[in-house]
């Protein structure tokens, strides 16, 4: 019998799972929490990952990889309980303060968890990372969300384009 | 090279899905980060997405006759009031007869000494690009009876109609040729491309009032209707009627969601029902096609007040006194293709 989805072991022990970033390190992870990703989800289900063998994740480093699974950790009870429709008010606030916390880095570390959550098909945190990015370009100018995004400065080429685009849309920054 | 560089398009366009439904110009300033950015948004892959995620596209303003005492005078009205996008402007010297696909059209009357006749403008809120119509054969003239719309020329189905604002349009003319008494007022009429479709009107017992098309669903053959009546409680009911074709082909009316208006405006002293002969103390003065928000007036004060009212989520927002009939703007704001639109004039005489 497979073991159950909702974490809880049989007798206590829940089942775990071997995870090995593309720089071969191996990440021990509870099945639940591992099974938020639907990718893996398939593999687990199927009795992969157990034993010595482990899942190898060739894009994913370490160091995202060790990210994206706090945040899986974080969230499995919650996904077990199916979107937790009786998770209590001072859970759900638990959760989104953990969220918060958790997007507030480094933008070069968005992206990787970006990229690896569309990899690893992890919706929640896909869609978790790209309102954060959303939220830092959100009322800005163009200009401004390129100095924001680290864009370098455009080409006069660009330059030109931008502005013949301001002219025809110009009541957008009047 | 910019870190964000690195993710590929399907992430670029998640992030950029997400940004405030309540700024229009969002998509717009978005467009000129870089080109690459543009290519995504201008994806029609991106505007499915945006509809898997948000449903329909976002109500941004309204067209409205513009002041009682200028007889051709429209005003645009942003709904978010704090936008600047399109800002709110007065049209002088036209008067608004529809908006739809991110196009507006109004008519305004010939230059001397033609005054009599009336010439036809399409206008783009988001580019505030005008395009004056050649005159149609016959043209319509000052106190004859005629209805006109502006459409995306788009073969039906091929086009969401989110981006094709710049793209070539359509403006179909329909007026009658009898005494106006004698037109075929009882009727709902639609004319779709060059075809004209008459729709009888529902039974008595079913819907008795003015009604107006919402939505139709391509696929199973639906049109959805919306209208505003007295139910004997007495109340203000607003009822939605849906137009079936079966299996065997035949088409029928079918009873949908009834809805108390005073449901939708709790805070809203709503007026008494009007008697037979008086003028409507409530109804319908505007939908959005293709969404489910309607446009609502009440005859709360001298002049009465229009509510948009979304039907699916049954919020309510009052967008200011009564003028007439408004033609909501729906729009996503993303830059259409730049180029010369082509039109055609298509006219339908009954």
């Amino acid at each position: 019998m497979a073991a159950p989805e909702s974490g809880d072991g049989n007798n206590g022990a829940a089942r775990m799972v071997t995870l090995i970033s593309s720089d071969n390190t191996r990440f021990e992870v509870e099945a639940a929490a591992a099974s938020l990703s639907q990718t893996l989800q398939l593999t687990i289900l199927d009795g992969g990952g157990g034993g010595g063998d482990g899942i190898p994740l060739p894009n994913v480093d370490s160091a995202t990889l060790s990210k994206v699974l706090e945040y899986c950790i974080k969230h499995a009870p919650a996904a077990a309980n199916g979107g937790a429709p009786n998770a209590t008010a001072v859970d759900r606030a638990e959760l989104e303060r953990f969220d918060n916390e958790f997007v507030n880095i480094d933008q070069s570390v968005l992206y990787s968890l970006i990229m690896a959550a569309h990899n690893l098909e992890i919706e929640g945190l896909q869609s978790l990372v790209a309102k954060k990015v959303a939220d830092m370009i959100k009322g800005k100018s163009p200009m401004e969300i390129r100095r924001t995004l680290g864009f370098p400065d455009p080409t006069p080429e660009e330059q030109a384009e931008m502005n013949a685009h301001m002219l025809e849309y110009g009541w957008a920054y009047e | 090279m910019e870190p964000v560089a690195k993710l590929f398009d399907d992430l670029i366009g998640e992030i950029l899905l997400r940004l405030p439904q309540d700024d229009p110009a969002c998509l717009l300033r978005i467009s000129l980060v870089c080109k690459r950015w543009r290519c995504i948004l201008a994806d029609p892959a991106f505007r499915r997405r945006h509809r898997a995620l948000h449903r329909d596209p976002p109500v941004i303003g309204l067209l409205r006759v513009g002041m009682y005492h200028i007889p051709f005078s429209s005003r645009f009205v942003p709904i978010h009031p704090g936008s600047r996008c399109p800002a709110g402007r007065d049209l002088l010297g036209w008067r608004v007869l529809d908006c739809r696909h991110g196009r507006a059209l109004f008519m305004t009357q010939a230059p001397p000494p033609d005054e009599r006749i009336l010439d036809f403008i399409v206008w783009d809120p988001l580019t505030n690009k005008q395009q004056r119509l050649p005159r149609p054969s016959p043209p319509p003239m000052l106190g004859k009876l005629f209805n006109a719309a502006v459409l995306c020329a788009g073969a039906t189905g091929s086009c969401d109609h989110c981006g094709c604002h710049g793209d070539p349009f359509r403006v179909v003319f329909i007026y009658t040729t009898l005494p106006a008494a004698g037109a075929a007022t009882g009727n709902v009429t639609s004319a779709h491309a060059q075809r004209l479709s008459v729709i009888d009107r529902p039974p008595q017992s079913m819907f008795n009032g003015p009604l107006w098309m919402l939505r139709s669903i391509e696929d199973s053959g639906r049109l959805g209707f919306v209208g505003v009546e007295v139910e004997e409680e007495p109340s203000f009911c607003i009822h939605l009627l849906w137009r079936e074709r079966s299996r065997d082909g035949v088409a029928r009316w079918v009873q949908g969601r009834t809805i108390k208006l005073q449901t939708l405006l709790p805070g809203v002293t709503l007026p008494p029902p009007s008697g037979p002969q008086e003028l409507p103390n409530a109804k319908v003065v505007g939908v959005a096609e293709g969404t489910d928000v309607i446009f609502v007036y009440v005859s709360t004060d001298e002049f009465g007040n229009v509510y948009m009212i979304q039907l699916s989520s049954g919020r309510a927002k009052k967008v200011g006194p009564y003028y007439g009939s408004v033609f909501p703007y729906t729009s996503l704001c993303i830059p259409g293709k730049s180029k010369k639109a082509k039109h055609l004039v298509s006219c339908v005489l009954f």
